[in-house]
C-alpha cells in the first residue's frame, strides 16, 4: 500500500472527547418494589457519605445488593 | 399516718416514678451504646470535640544542622455534635383493659416500651457508630460464620487500631446473633481452658482483650430518612456490615434522659402513655480512623 504523505499542518487538532463519570449505578429497567427502595436509599446515600458511597460502589457491593433484592 | 397511694393523684406518681427507673436501669444494662460510648447527659444541644482540633504537618522536620526552620500554619477543625433525633412511643392503656385484666398492664406496658426503645437506640448507635467509622477491614471469604475466619478477623481488627499511645479503654466488636455460629465452634475449638470454659458455659464474652457485644440479625441496616423509622434523618448502607472499635472514643448524648407521661385524653377511658428520648452521637473526626467498617465478604 503507498504511503500518504501528510503535512504536519493538515492534521487538525482535535478537542479531546470529555470523559463522562458515570455517578449512577447500572440498575436493571424493571425493578422491584425491594430494589426501587433500595435505590431511594443509594440516591440518598450518595449526597450523604459520597466518600463511603463511591468506595462501596467500586467494589461491587451495591451490584450484590441489587441483584439479592431481585 | 394513713397510707393514701390508692388515689389515682399518688399512684400515677409513682407509677411514673416506677416507669422511669425500670427504663433508666433497663436502658443502661441492656444498650450496647451506653458500653462502648462516652455517654453524655448534659442538656447540651451541640457538643464540641473534646480532642485537640488542630491539624499539624504530619511529618517533622528532620534535616542537617543548618540553624534555621520553616513554621508551619496550624489549622483547626470545628467538630460538632449536634442532638438530630428524637424516639418516641407512645400507648393507650383503656379503663376496661386495665380493670378486666389479670396483670398489672401498665407494668407490662413499660417493660415493652422499655425493651422497644432499647431496640431502637442500639440499632440507631450501632448503625451511626459503623457508619461514621473511616477504617475498614474486609472478612476473609464465609465471614463470621467460618470458624476459621474468626482467629484471623479478630488478629486483623486488633492490628488496625495498635500501635498508639493512651488510647485502650479496651477493644469492642458487634456481631449479629447469626455470626456466632462460627465465632461459638471456634472457642470450642480454642485452646484448652479457652475451650473448656466455652464449652460449658457458651459464648465467651471477651477474647484476646475485645467484648464482643451481639445484636438481633438484621441490625446493621440499609435505610434512609422516613423509610423504615429506624435512621431518623440518617442514611445508612449497613446491610452485611459490622463494626470493631476502640471503646470510649464515640461519644453519645441523651439529654434529659427518658421522660415518661401519662395522660387524661378527652373522648377515651383509661390513660395514655407517651414516652421519648433525644439522642445524638458522633465519631469524632480525630478518632474515626480507630472505629472500623467491617465488610463481611
Amino acid at each position: 500500500m503507498a504511503k500518504r504523505k501528510v503535512k504536519v499542518d493538515d492534521i487538525e487538532e482535535k478537542e479531546p472527547e470529555p470523559v463522562v463519570v458515570e455517578d449512577e449505578i447500572d440498575v436493571p429497567d424493571k425493578l422491584t418494589l425491594a430494589q426501587e427502595e433500595f435505590v431511594k436509599i443509594l440516591n440518598a446515600y450518595r449526597k450523604s457519605n459520597p466518600e463511603k458511597y463511591a468506595a462501596k460502589k467500586a467494589c461491587g457491593e451495591f451490584d450484590k445488593k441489587l441483584a439479592a433484592l431481585a | 399516718m394513713a397510707n393514701t397511694i390508692g388515689t389515682a393523684t399518688l399512684s400515677s406518681v409513682w407509677r411514673a416514678s416506677y416507669a422511669k427507673k425500670t427504663l433508666q436501669l433497663s436502658l443502661r444494662s441492656s444498650l450496647v451504646a451506653e458500653a462502648i460510648c462516652k455517654v453524655d447527659r448534659s442538656d447540651s444541644y451541640y457538643i464540641h470535640s473534646p480532642y485537640l482540633s488542630g491539624t499539624l504537618a504530619a511529618v517533622v522536620n528532620t534535616s542537617g544542622k543548618t540553624g534555621t526552620y520553616a513554621v508551619t500554619a496550624q489549622t483547626t477543625v470545628e467538630d460538632t455534635l449536634t442532638v438530630s433525633e428524637e424516639l418516641t412511643y407512645a400507648t393507650h392503656v383503656y379503663d376496661f383493659e386495665r380493670r378486666l385484666a389479670t396483670i398489672d398492664l401498665f407494668k407490662s406496658f413499660v417493660m415493652e416500651l422499655s425493651n422497644a426503645l432499647t431496640d431502637s437506640i442500639n440499632t440507631w448507635v450501632v448503625n451511626q457508630i459503623c457508619e461514621q467509622g473511616t477504617g475498614t477491614y474486609s472478612t476473609p471469604a464465609g465471614g463470621f460464620t467460618t470458624a476459621a475466619n474468626w482467629p484471623v478477623i479478630l488478629a486483623n481488627l486488633l492490628a488496625t487500631v495498635s500501635g498508639y499511645r493512651g488510647l485502650p479503654d479496651g477493644y469492642f466488636i458487634v456481631l449479629e446473633n447469626t455470626d456466632l455460629v462460627g465465632v461459638l465452634q471456634s472457642q470450642f475449638a480454642s485452646g484448652f481452658n479457652f475451650a473448656d470454659a466455652s464449652l460449658r458455659n457458651g459464648l465467651i464474652g471477651n477474647q484476646a482483650g475485645v467484648d464482643i457485644y451481639v445484636v438481633p440479625s438484621g441490625t446493621f441496616k440499609d435505610d434512609s430518612a422516613g423509610a423504615s423509622g429506624y435512621s431518623g434523618t440518617q442514611t445508612w448502607t449497613n446491610s452485611g456490615h459490622r463494626v470493631f472499635g476502640i471503646k470510649g472514643l464515640v461519644t453519645y448524648a441523651n439529654p434529659g434522659g427518658i421522660t415518661y407521661r401519662e395522660l387524661d385524653v378527652t373522648l377515651k377511658t383509661g390513660k395514655e402513655i407517651a414516652m421519648w428520648a433525644n439522642i445524638g452521637l458522633k465519631v469524632w473526626n480525630k478518632i474515626a480512623g480507630f472505629i472500623v467498617d467491617i465488610t463481611v465478604t
